[in-house]
């Protein structure tokens, strides 16, 4: 009788031993599941953009997330739409590169509301309460610094004319209004044209051609990103018009380096989108494991790239 | 319908029309209005002005010597960046305030070189345009995330490079010759890596002529 009662207990002990390790075990893997990471960019028809998300993905990855890469299309309807999907889906957290300073701000505070916090990367949204971080690079700073070289190399006079990026996106005015706070200050240096495309190359071929027509006398082209710069300089190419126009582009894409190092390009500003893509990365690990204290905005420098240093640079980077 | 209540009907619409009417337009004083909308606005040139005055050369009077700095930054340059230099973000470049003493030893175009008092250690004194946020971020006192964008951010650089630009580098150009001695208190970017082998490049923030390396 005693021996059958001891073999009910331990029946009895093991089967609520399998029990509660079945409930943990499924527990931590809801839990597991729930790990995901969504990352969205403004847009993937930009190399540039293309590392800046793939970066994240693959430092989300390896600190132990599920991660699913979203293409906004620069278009905030469907930025919008993915945050709804986002959203209902679950996700952990949002490592973000907005397509609008102030319409994404809506999504941010929509996923805020929802519980999953949001890193922003490289672009900047008029919230301070709305993110937890924006990591965020000096386009102020980095475009002071290409205008000081701009003054240089034109020594201090000659026209110009500046493609702009897109008109509703931060950093298109804040490099804007670096470069101009340096060449505004040099009366011989003047801007004969100043145009939007987009930040697009395509675009920026077309503006610049339809440029090269009303001016066809200038000495060099500012532009707000690298994509515009190849535009401008394909434009310049077929106007046979290469050699005299020199063209300052903005992010340190692998085409614009290549196009210094062959000195086709005069100067880029480097930013380093790995770099922003791993910090936003690990603030949301970070976030998920309890930190709490962020820097709203975290700037990271610019660096001038021009034909005398670009040995010590390489596409999206530093040289090893 | 009989005429009295044509009459109170008249009646009654003129009441609801006149609550509609009342309750959607209102009036308020113009200066009022004004001075709210000026709350709401970001000046960056009073702020700018502010900074100047209470922050910035407050701080340039208490700074470290820029003799010790550059002897430090040569011997033990990493504990010099952690004490006293001043980074935005993530960043190679950290800004620094120094004073000191010191004696033009030449003119060029956009600088003049100074000789510190007591030491073989030599300053670029910038007196060409000012650029760049040096002046905004020597302190540290001025946070980014005070603020909703960082257009307003740049603009106090913007304006606190113009005080410099106008007020304190022509008279810099006018008084200044080969020889002379100066007391100075100014801001400089130094690039990690690069301390002991490149010359600091000084923006002016006070620059009194002395009559020796000692006197203020």
């Amino acid at each position: 009788m005693k021996k059958s009662i001891s073999i009910l207990k331990i029946t009895l002990f093991l089967g609520l031993f399998t029990f509660t390790a079945g409930c943990i075990q499924s527990r931590n893997k809801i839990s597991e599941e729930k790990q995901k990471i969504a990352v969205v960019i403004s847009t993937l028809n930009n190399s540039w953009f293309v590392v800046l998300g793939e970066t994240a993905s693959a430092k989300a990855k390896e600190l132990g997330y599920e991660v699913v890469l979203f293409d906004s299309q620069n278009n905030t309807a469907k930025e919008t739409e993915h945050f709804e999907n986002i959203i209902a889906a679950g996700y952990t957290a949002i490592l973000f590169n907005p397509t609008d300073a102030e319409g994404s701000v809506v999504n941010v505070m929509s996923a805020r509301k929802a519980g999953i916090p949001t890193f922003c990367m490289d672009r900047e949204i008029n919230a301070t309460d709305a993110a937890v971080s924006q990591i965020l690079s000096d386009n102020y700073s980095g475009c002071v610094r290409l205008g000081e070289y701009f003054v240089q190399k034109l020594n201090k006079r000659g026209k110009y004319v500046e493609l702009l990026g897109l008109v509703g996106d931060n950093n298109t005015w804040n490099r804007s209004r670096g470069f101009h706070s340096v060449v505004d200050n040099f009366p011989d240096l003047k801007m004969v044209a100043q145009q939007s495309a987009d930040f697009d190359r395509s675009k920026a071929m077309e503006v610049m051609e339809s440029m090269l027509q009303a001016h066809p006398d200038i000495n060099a082209v500012f532009c707000g990103n690298d994509a515009m710069a190849m535009g401008a300089y394909q434009a310049l190419l077929s106007a046979d018009m290469a050699d005299e126009v020199m063209v300052f582009g903005f992010d340190g894409a692998e085409d614009v380096i290549n196009s210094i190092r062959s000195k086709k390009i005069m100067a880029t500003g480097m930013q380093f989108p790995k770099k922003m893509a791993i910090t936003a990365a690990e603030y949301a690990n970070a976030y998920i494991k309890g930190k709490r204290d962020f820097q709203q905005k975290v700037p990271i420098e610019v660096e001038l790239v021009n034909q005398e240093n670009i040995d010590k640079y390489k596409p999206y980077d530093k040289s090893e | 319908m009989t005429r009295h209540q044509r009459i109170i009907k008249a009646i009654i619409s003129s009441v609801i029309a006149a609550a509609v009417i009342y309750l959607s337009v209102y009036f308020r004083p113009l200066d009022k209005v004004l001075e709210e909308r000026q709350l709401n606005t970001f000046r960056p040139q009073e702020y700018a002005r502010y900074y100047w005055e209470h922050v910035l050369a407050v701080e340039a009077k208490q700074a470290i010597d820029a003799a010790v700095l550059i002897d430090s930054l040569k011997s033990n340059p990493d504990n010099v960046f952690i004490q006293y230099g001043k980074t935005l973000g993530i960043s190679d470049m950290s800004n620094f305030i120094m004073k000191g003493h010191g004696q033009v030893t030449a003119v060029i175009e956009e600088f003049m070189e100074l000789r510190l008092c007591n030491s073989d250690n030599i300053l670029k004194l910038k007196t060409g345009m000012v650029f760049g946020n040096i002046l905004r971020d020597c302190t540290g006192s001025i946070r980014m995330d005070d603020f909703r964008n960082s257009m307003d951010f740049n603009n106090i650089s913007v304006e606190i490079n113009k005080i410099v630009n106008t007020e304190i580098i022509p008279r810099l150009r006018q008084k200044l010759m080969p020889d002379d001695f100066v007391y100075f208190e100014g801001a400089a970017g130094i690039m990690k890596g690069f301390a002991d082998s490149v010359t600091i490049e000084l923006i002016p923030v006070r620059i009194i002529l002395t009559n020796d390396c000692k006197q203020k």
